[in-house]
């Protein structure tokens, strides 16, 4: 299994396993809670450089390595320390944006917060490294034998990590909290006249799914032992949106089958052959593809292809998803009319 | 107080570069009442054709800006109704048409790649001299920029308020029911606001690039929520309110660098924008009335 291969194979499963992570999270604030999240790769970001401070050591200046903290922790103390910081500007994204806004205002204002993100993480160097990123961040069981085969290494990590936060989701997706966040993105004033305070539980799914994000991105920079700003372009976040929209809203499967569509796309376009001249060619091929993935899901299916109800046993007794549904199917029934 | 001075010169400069890509983008928001993201990539498409004409068909700026402008309103009209449209046919609501033209911008994000790549370019331009106007210091090419920002937004004015065409994109802008029960073709008219939200995003998009010397792919992109934050202080759909939304936003950009470093300088624009959206997201419009 060391072939060439087997390393894509390994190399494929890893990355799927980080972006079902991805998917899994943006599940709860975009899926289930309707947050038009368009900042969310900031806070993979956050995660990232986070794991990576709290394990990497102190700066070093002789090799041109700044940043902040510079504890020597172990790695999974990193991950949880990842998604801790992740929560945090969450919280904080959440505090400035959900108090008022739905919808498109909500989304413009997040991509703004990314924007703000992204310029003071690149431009000062103090905090992590700037445009170079963290590098030199310690891989957890990495020795001199394993460096060629390091995918197989890992790959128990991410399959660790992946079954207890996809749970922790499902049992999210099903509880109280779950049918709440559906209910007040189905129909906020509804929620709202029941009592549920909706902004605070919005800010809630926010910071939940931030803390994915920010475990997802602390796997990435224990795994690549390296991250700077281009790992964490805006457009990243349509392979996100994508993983979410292909599989359906609202569903954990569905994240977990879009995830595998969108990562297929980015580990096949390495089998295309690279051109000298053209250097980014397969990045933008990957681009593209996806590109035009998420807009033919939007035009044939905007719902995925499971439905929200897939796996989730309907009759639980609550009065307030029925009214929903209801509702909802009667509006849609009004609109095509 | 020179360097004060000199960076109120440069704001009304951006403020140039903006009001042109905003009046744009806030013609073609009111009359689509969803955001159209890959806008941002018009601009870059227009510097990008005007650089091969200016390269390859040796044409002077002008020229070649003019009819790289006129094949980006092609491009947007072609977009627009080949692919926008038909979302919007389907019942695509303001928050999917966001996805949808983040995608978009995505796709022109890699064909753009595939074609120019990610190096930077530059509008070759002859030497600049520089000319004292009032307290202000300007570059010939800065001269022209408000005079070329200045020349379009006079038009765009005219064609609003003087012909058919542009009281129809008013009436469309304002109410879609009412202008198609008053007998307005809404099809024809939103082609025609593709087609000049097209060209005035390709105009912004050269002026930008003339402005900032040296651009890339990702010219639009990065300056595309300053764009939105002219359009979100001035008002969706108002192109009055929208130019002075490009006044304060350039001004607060370029003044902003007397007290934190230039790096920083866009944030700015974004800060306004996250403030206007939580705390007055109609706008100014109410203080400076309708178009």
């Amino acid at each position: 299994m060391n072939s060439v291969i087997g390393l894509w194979i390994a190399n494929a499963l890893v990355n799927y396993g980080i972006l079902a992570l991805i998917a899994v999270g943006l599940n709860v604030s975009f899926g289930m809670a309707g947050i038009l999240d368009l900042a969310y790769f900031l806070f993979v970001a956050i995660g990232a450089y986070f794991g990576g401070v709290v394990a990497m050591g102190p700066p070093d200046a002789s090799i041109l390595l700044n940043h902040i903290l510079g504890l020597s922790m172990p790695w999974p103390v990193a991950i949880v320390a990842g998604a801790a910081g992740a929560g945090l500007v969450g919280l904080l994204a959440g505090l400035i944006a959900l108090r008022r806004l739905r919808s498109d205002y909500l989304a413009i204002v997040m991509f703004a917060l990314w924007s703000i993100g992204y310029d003071l993480i690149t431009n000062s160097s103090g905090l992590f490294n700037g445009l170079t990123g963290l590098f030199n961040v310690p891989q957890p069981f990495s020795t001199a034998t394993n460096a060629l085969t390091y995918p197989w290494v890992f790959l128990p990590i991410v399959v660790v990590v992946l079954v207890i936060l996809v749970v922790i989701a499902l049992g999210l997706e099903r509880s109280a909290f779950g049918r709440t966040l559906r209910a007040v993105r189905d129909d906020p004033d509804l929620a709202e006249s029941l009592g549920k305070p909706i902004v605070l539980i919005r800010i809630r799914a926010m910071i939940v799914a931030c803390a994915f994000a920010g475990v997802a991105g602390a796997l990435t920079v224990f795994y690549v032992g390296a991250y700077n700003p281009s790992a964490w372009s805006i457009f990243e976040t349509v392979a996100a949106f994508g993983a979410i929209l292909i599989g359906g809203r609202g569903n954990v499967f569905g994240a977990l089958f879009g995830a595998f569509v969108i990562s297929t796309v980015s580990d096949g376009v390495q089998f295309i052959p690279t051109i000298l001249s053209r250097s980014t060619l397969t990045a933008d091929i990957r681009e593209a593809l996806l590109a035009i993935l998420l807009m033919l899901v939007l035009f044939m299916n905007p719902r995925g292809i499971f439905s929200e109800r897939f796996g989730i046993r309907v009759s639980d007794g609550s009065t307030l998803d029925a009214d929903v549904v209801s509702r909802r199917t009667s509006s849609q029934d009004g609109a095509k009319s | 107080m020179l360097a004060l001075w000199h960076s109120i010169g440069f704001g009304l400069v951006t403020a140039s570069v903006l009001a042109v890509a905003s009046v744009g983008l806030t013609v073609q928001f009111g009359v689509n009442n969803y955001v159209n993201i890959s806008y941002s990539q018009y601009m870059t498409l227009g510097a990008f054709f005007t650089w091969d004409l200016m390269n390859y068909g040796h044409w002077n700026l002008i020229v070649a800006g003019v009819v790289a402008s006129l094949g980006v309103g092609v491009v947007s009209l072609a977009i627009g109704k080949g692919i926008l449209n038909q979302f919007v046919r389907r019942g695509a609501q303001a928050a999917q048409m966001l996805l949808v033209t983040f995608s978009l911008a995505l796709l022109f994000n890699a064909i753009m790649a595939t074609a120019w790549g990610a190096n930077p370019f530059e509008l070759s331009m002859s030497i600049q001299t520089a000319h004292h106007v009032g307290p202000f210091l300007f570059t010939d090419a800065q001269l022209d920029v408000i005079g070329l920002s200045a020349l379009l937004l006079v038009g765009t004015h005219l064609l609003l308020t003087h012909t058919r065409l542009g009281k129809a994109m008013r009436a469309l802008s304002d109410n879609k029911a009412l202008a198609r029960l008053a007998g307005i073709r809404t099809s024809r008219v939103t082609d025609a606001v593709w087609f000049l939200t097209g060209f005035l995003a390709s105009v912004g998009g050269i002026t930008l690039a003339v402005e900032v010397a040296s651009f890339d792919l990702n010219l639009g992109i990065n300056f595309f929520f300053v764009v939105m934050a002219a359009v979100i202080v001035g008002g969706i759909g108002r192109p009055y309110g929208t130019m002075l939304g490009a006044l304060i936003i350039g001004l607060a950009i370029e003044v902003s660098t007397n007290v934190i470093p230039a790096a920083y300088k866009l944030d700015v624009a974004f800060v306004i924008l996250i403030l206007i959206l939580l705390f007055r997201p109609q706008g100014l419009s109410r203080i400076v009335g309708k178009a």
